[in-house]
This record gives structure tokens, C-alpha cells and sequence, in this order.
């Protein structure tokens, strides 16, 4: 496994964990979860103290090996991780756009409740595209790492 | 992965070099080893650039080392 496809594995492992944390944060705890609530923000917890400390261990051992870590082939790769991720966020500005303008319309229509909440929605869309767009990424890089490229 | 067009005899080159491994062969060019593999199994067509430097490492001109089928 070369070192650019253990970074891939890191962003995509970082991009779960900070949407688990972000999915508790929004939503709460699932239902199902709450007896084990507290156990659950510290697995949390931990698992971005892990990631964290991984990343940096990834990055500390990088710069000691004196071998080369990057080349073309990662370049291409990555561009067409990129790709992807420019796709998704492509798609999710046209749909928000699209969503701003139905709210624009329904406002005098609709009731303060409905309005109040699809005013909110557009800031949780933001995150989500930019965890989806990004886990995109990573996942098409792995995907060539994988099957060869 | 389908193999590309541009196949080559690296793999046969790096055997009668010392049996250079793909290590060797990578520092030697500036590239990593995972990449030099995937050349030699055709997964990947080099650069301009990158093929020069493969052939250089030989002693040889780049359609020594490299060939293009044409389907």
C-alpha cells in the first residue's frame, strides 16, 4: 500500500468520523443509543483522537523515510478524485439553488414552522456536500489504487 | 483493469540489470514502486518524461524499453 492511498484511507476515515459527530450534534443521539449515551461521545471522542493521532503519526514517519511518496501517477489519480468531488458539489449548488428559489416562491404560502425549517436546511446541505464531495474523492482514489491505475 | 496500449520489457530489463528490484528502479527515476509495477503489468502508460528516465536508467532509447500496439 503506497503512502498516498494510506492518506486516502486517513481523509476517508476522517470524513466518517466527523460525520458521526456532526449527525450527533444535528440530531442527537439515536433512540436506540441513549442508555449507552455516554459511552457514545467518548467513542466518538476517541475516535478523533485517534484519527487525529494517526494522521500525524502518517505525517511524522513521511517526512522521516527519505523516499519518494508522490509522483504522476498519484497526481492523476487525484485529479480524478477531484473529478468526482467537483461532480458532487456541482450537483448539490444547482439543487440548492433550486431549493432556495421553491422556498423563495412558497414563502407567503407556507406556515412560519415549514419556512423556519427549510431556512436551516440549506446550511446542513452545505456540510453534508462537502463530507460527501470529499469521502467522493477519497473513495474514487481508492478505487484506482485498488484496481490499478 | 484493462492493460493500456503501451506495453515494455522493464521487468526483463530490471532481471539482466543485477536483478535491479522495483525499489531500485523507482528511487532511480523519481517515482514510487507501486507505480513502476503498475508500468510493468501495462496497468499504466508513463509520461514522456517518466518513460525517458526508465530508459535512461537502461541505457537505451524509449522504444527500446517501450512499444505501442495499436488495436
Amino acid at each position: 500500500m503506497s503512502r498516498q492511498e494510506v492518506y486516502s484511507w486517513a481523509s476517508l476515515l476522517s470524513n466518517l468520523a466527523f460525520l458521526l459527530v456532526y449527525i450527533v450534534i444535528v440530531f442527537g443521539i439515536p433512540s436506540i443509543l441513549e442508555p449507552y449515551s455516554g459511552n457514545v461521545i467518548q467513542v466518538l471522542v476517541v475516535l478523533v483522537i485517534v484519527d487525529l493521532v494517526f494522521q500525524g503519526v502518517i505525517s511524522i514517519q513521511g517526512k522521516r523515510i527519505p523516499m519518494v511518496d508522490r509522483d504522476e501517477r498519484d497526481d492523476q489519480i487525484e485529479a480524478k478524485g477531484f473529478k468526482m468531488g467537483y461532480y458532487i458539489f456541482l450537483v448539490s449548488i444547482i439543487t440548492l439553488i433550486g431549493h432556495l428559489f421553491v422556498v423563495n416562491v412558497l414563502e407567503p404560502f407556507a406556515d412560519a414552522d415549514y419556512l423556519e425549517i427549510m431556512k436551516q436546511l440549506p446550511m446542513h446541505y452545505l456540510v453534508f456536500t462537502m463530507i460527501a464531495g470529499s469521502s467522493a474523492k477519497s473513495i474514487v482514489q481508492l478505487v484506482h489504487y485498488r484496481r490499478g491505475y | 483493469m484493462a492493460k493500456t496500449a503501451v506495453s515494455n520489457t522493464i521487468r526483463h530489463l530490471r532481471f539482466h540489470h543485477n536483478e535491479m528490484t522495483q525499489q531500485d528502479l523507482a528511487d532511480r527515476v523519481g517515482a514510487t514502486r507501486q507505480t513502476i509495477n503498475a508500468i510493468e503489468a501495462a496497468k499504466y502508460s508513463p509520461s514522456l518524461e517518466l518513460a525517458f528516465r526508465i530508459a535512461r536508467v537502461f541505457d537505451l532509447k524509449v522504444e527500446e524499453v517501450f512499444s505501442f500496439q495499436e488495436e
